[in-house]
């Protein structure tokens, strides 16, 4: 029989066909020995239902990819997507993932998460396009924010990022990951090259207090810091302004003014940033190309939420 | 041209153009019909789907929020501009309609000017 919902750690790490680019790569990453956290992987076969369910849902889309007049995609994509969300879940999808969600077992919740089949790819990373969902509870919470998902990939900014890159909507099919939930103190992204100077011998990290999600969104300045690759030697660091902090929340994430102490501080001491640095060399050395690569800190533990190859050096 | 601000550039590349500053999706509809071919759009915060539509006519970017690794950085990293991110403006609607440039300083520091 074929399951279509699968532990992360099992998923074919070349079938980003149906699991997509996060998945494939998270797959990649726990088969490699990396901190990440477990969940699992909806397959865009269910996104695939949707749409052929859905009256109209496949036309709209081949004709978003035959116009070109902007206005005229963003009022047909926010068509299709009013469409969709009045759209009933193929009922196949429910049932598969009420069998999956009983080997869940997070009492922090989960992260419901975008992984499209054309995202984190080399030269097209997709970022910020399709939403995600954190600190997610309930079966019924999680079918909605799948849903959400879903939706997101058809939104009018999708539609029109997509046609800039020359990528028909068509090609896009929407896999979705549920994970473990990490109650984050510490976030950040790690470049493991300086991508503004397109310099491989250097690496660029960021970090601040919470959740990634403040950093990722633009929503704060978080500490940043420029290191040698070779001798994790900091080249020079900044102490951003974190103005915000969220959090993990036993309802949603709760979003706090961080307080003035805290903000005047960075968030990684040296040896805690060398060793994040460490974990993004040994990274880039497994995956054989430079990393862009977003992380959290629980405890003392250093966990890896996302892993892709850095889309622009030159 | 005066400067104005520093913040961090994600890209080691300068541009020069017309500042508008965007904060709603209209706006955004708005200067895409009047062409936003090589202008510089400032922003509040890093959020790209709000600025799909016009990304790939302009010049650069300038965010008063976020970093390297916000998603406008990675994306505009894409479209080869230069997003000059976390720059403090005091008053964004005074600059609007100005000639602005962006340029790398050092590293990844880069600087907001203005025509006076």
């Amino acid at each position: 029989m074929v399951r279509n919902i699968l532990t992360l750690s099992t998923v074919d790490l070349n079938d980003v066909q149906n699991h997509g680019g996060k998945a494939t790569n998270l797959a990649h990453l726990h088969r490699l020995g990396f901190n990440v956290p477990n969940g699992i992987s909806i397959s865009s076969l269910y996104f695939d239902q949707l749409l052929d369910t859905t009256k109209d849902a496949r036309e709209l889309i081949k004709k978003l990819d035959s116009i070109e007049d902007y206005e005229e995609v963003l009022e047909i994509a926010m068509t299709l997507q009013s469409l969709i969300e009045k759209s009933q879940m193929p009922e196949e999808f429910r049932t598969d993932l009420i069998s999956e969600f009983q080997n869940l077992k997070s009492e922090r919740g989960y992260a419901v998460r975008s992984s499209a089949t054309v995202e984190d790819r080399s030269g097209f990373s997709f970022a910020g396009q399709a939403e995600s969902f954190l600190c997610v509870h309930t079966f019924d919470e999680i079918l909605h924010s799948v849903k959400r998902v879903w939706l997101s990939a058809l939104s009018p900014s999708v539609a029109i990022y997509l046609k800039t890159k020359d990528v028909p909507m068509q090609q896009v099919r929407m896999g979705v990951i549920v994970q473990e939930m990490v109650d984050a103190s510490i976030a950040g992204v790690m470049f493991t090259a300086n991508v503004v100077e397109n310099n491989l011998d250097q690496m660029l990290i960021e970090s601040t207090w919470g959740l990634g999600e403040s950093l990722v969104s633009g929503k704060v300045v978080p500490d940043s810091y420029v290191l040698e690759k070779e001798s994790r030697q900091i080249h020079n660091k900044t102490l951003g302004t974190k103005e915000l902090t969220y959090r993990y929340g036993p309802m949603n994430t709760i979003k706090d003014s961080t307080p003035s102490d805290m903000r005047e501080k960075f968030s990684l001491s040296d040896e805690k940033l060398a060793e994040i640095a460490q974990i993004g060399i040994n990274l880039e050395e497994k995956m054989g190309t430079p990393q862009d690569i977003e992380w959290c800190m629980s405890g003392e533990e250093i966990v890896i939420l996302q892993s892709r190859p850095i889309t622009t050096l030159r | 041209m005066k400067k104005i601000s520093d913040g961090l550039i994600s890209l080691k590349l300068d541009a020069e153009g017309e500042l508008r500053y965007i904060s709603t999706v209209q706006e955004v509809i708005a200067l895409l019909k009047e062409g936003a071919d090589g202008k510089i759009v400032l922003v509040d915060d890093a959020g790209t789907t709000f600025l799909a539509p016009v990304l790939s006519k302009l010049a650069g970017v300038v965010c008063m929020s976020g970093a390297l690794g916000s998603h406008l950085a990675i994306v505009t990293r894409e479209f080869e501009i230069p997003a000059l991110m976390a720059t403090v403006i005091d008053n964004p609607n005074s600059l609007n309609g100005k000639q602005a440039a962006i340029k790398h300083s050092e590293g990844t520091s880069g600087s907001l000017f203005i025509a006076e």
